[in-house]
């Protein structure tokens, strides 16, 4: 289980995150959703550690992560898939996929099983493999920066705003892979702003403003009063 | 001696230019495209090679050859792990601020530049080749009997010259296999593109900055270790190799490495050509004066592609 206690951030001087408490459990989706600027991709910047903390911790099981130096964080287990993609676009996508299965460092058997793994959940990549990332589509862009997230098999996996700019198949296609990593049994941190995307795959919706907890909902109360979203996202 | 062969000649000394030119500039632009450090005393690690292939040649003694080859294994990696070093101390402490780091590489350049004049001396070194033979170069010209080739008096080079374009090319075949087929190329890459998601991947960047400062310097340290049988070791040698590099690597475009080869080899054939030709100082006002004109026309360099 991911666990975020009461953790602060600041840049520079100006304090971004006050005293945030979020679980993620594992084979759960967790939605943290918000207005734009209420910090949701800073904490996610926080949690891999690419941005320290002022205060408080994060968790995973038994080990803080927050006290670790940045690049030791996907090595715990943790991957990222930042919003814009942001690929190495120079390297192709064979490449963009050894990067991630370097941070694990697997090698031989490991590391294969691993390639063709996430090869399986987006079999449009393989077809690719020698290509430059930044020559590919928007959508083949977000399934390589999904699938170099999981090259590193981690047990949480940060989303951000996965589905932005895309067609509609293909954010079915990405909603479908989030769902099998839950079945998995993965932790998902899922940043979405879209409604539907939120009431088809969110197990727990946290709701934050200005960078502090406003409210945490189950999927049942969710469910119950879809409007909440809306209220709180004031779209 | 006829326009040909002199020609030929010229072309030989530009190619030996551009061959170190590659190196050195190669070192430069890998810098730049990796860290985003402009390193302005790297001239001062490619005099820093040249010193210390001295000293060990001197040191070692014998045949020449043996003081060569020891030069050309350590020196490299005396200096490559002193600009790591200062990479560590200096440069990682200044967050690779890309402001505040030009003055610190700018104050770098003094601290080493004195410094090599109180432990090196003021005076030229001579460092005597690992092995030199005079080898006469044919000429062709159209005779009575068709193509005729002969031997034109003066026309010669010597086996040293020819080896230093060689091992530079072979040393630029090697970068290239290790920044495309390698995981530390990857690494390297990886991090050029995007500081941020390579950190995110477990890529340990600041380690990645440390080698690369230091192999950046290796190479200006091996080019200067190829060259100083030819020219001498002077602890103010630094200066045109970093003026020219700079010249290279913006036209080459900041960052291109393919582009900084191409560029080193058009400003070292017309630095060569020229300097024998007409005189070294016209060749450096040409090389600058092509470096404004692509200021202008085309800031991003020759093979540059712009912003990300």
């Amino acid at each position: 289980m991911l666990d975020i206690q009461g953790v602060s951030a600041s840049y520079g001087k100006v304090q971004v995150l006050y005293d945030l408490n979020i679980t993620a459990a594992a084979g759960e989706i967790t939605c943290v959703l918000g207005r734009n600027g209420a910090g949701k991709s800073t904490l996610m910047r926080v949690i891999m550690g690419l941005l320290p903390t002022t205060s408080g911790a994060i968790n995973l099981n038994d080990t803080c992560v927050s006290i670790l130096p940045p690049h030791d964080t996907p090595k715990h287990r943790i991957a990222l898939v930042p919003q814009g993609r942001r690929l190495f676009p120079e390297l192709t996508v064979g490449e963009n996929i050894e990067v991630g299965l370097m941070a694990r460092s697997f090698k031989g058997k490991k590391r294969l099983e691993m390639r063709e793994k996430v090869l399986e959940l987006f079999p449009r990549l393989r077809e690719r493999l020698k290509q430059q990332a930044g020559t590919l589509s928007g959508g083949e862009q977000q399934m390589l920066a999904t699938a170099r997230a999981l090259a590193i098999d981690p047990a949480v996996l940060l989303l951000d705003e996965p589905g932005e700019g895309l067609q509609p198949s293909v954010v079915e296609q990405i909603q479908d892979v989030i769902r099998t990593m839950r079945a998995q049994g993965l932790a998902v941190v899922l940043v979405e702003q879209r409604v539907d995307a939120i009431l088809s795959l969110a197990d727990k919706a946290v709701f934050i403003e200005n960078g502090r907890n406003l409210e945490t909902l189950t999927q049942a109360e969710l469910a119950a009063d879809p409007g909440v979203i809306r209220r709180n996202l004031g779209v | 001696m006829e326009f040909g062969p002199h020609l030929m000649l010229a072309t030989l000394e530009g190619a030996i230019t551009a061959a170190i030119l590659a190196l050195t500039a190669v070192g430069l632009s890998l810098t730049f495209g990796v860290m985003r450090v402009v390193n302005v005393a790297h001239g001062e690690f490619f005099m820093l090679g040249a010193v210390a292939a001295w000293f060990i040649s001197t040191a070692i003694g014998g045949h020449p050859a043996l003081g060569f080859i020891a030069a050309v294994v350590f020196a490299p990696l005396i200096i490559g792990l002193l600009a790591a070093s200062a990479d560590w101390l200096v440069l990682k402490r200044l967050e690779y601020d890309p402001e505040r780091t030009i003055v610190a590489t700018i104050g770098l350049l003094y601290i080493i530049q004195q410094g090599a004049l109180i432990g090196f001396g003021p005076n030229a070194q001579p460092v005597e080749a690992p092995f030199s033979h005079r080898i006469a170069l044919p000429w062709f010209e159209w005779g009575e009997s068709g193509f005729e080739m002969y031997y034109p008096w003066g026309l010669s080079t010597n086996s040293y010259k020819l080896f230093i374009i060689f091992a530079a090319c072979a040393i630029l075949m090697g970068l290239w296999v290790i920044m495309t087929r390698t995981k530390i190329g990857l690494v390297m890459r990886a991090t050029q593109q995007d500081r941020d998601m390579a950190t995110a991947f477990g890529i340990p960047v600041e380690r990645v900055y440390a080698l690369t400062f230091g192999l950046g310097a290796a190479l200006a340290a091996l080019g200067a270790v190829l060259i100083v049988p030819v020219q001498q070791a002077y602890y103010l040698m630094g200066h045109d190799p970093l003026l020219l590099s700079f010249i290279v690597v913006i036209i080459g475009g900041l960052g291109s490495l393919r582009g900084t080869v191409l560029a080193a080899l058009l400003i070292g054939m017309s630095d060569g050509i020229i300097s024998v030709f007409f005189s070294p100082t016209l060749a450096k006002i040409i090389a600058t004066l092509l470096v404004a004109m692509v200021l202008v026309f085309r800031p991003q360099g020759l093979f540059g592609k712009g912003t990300h």
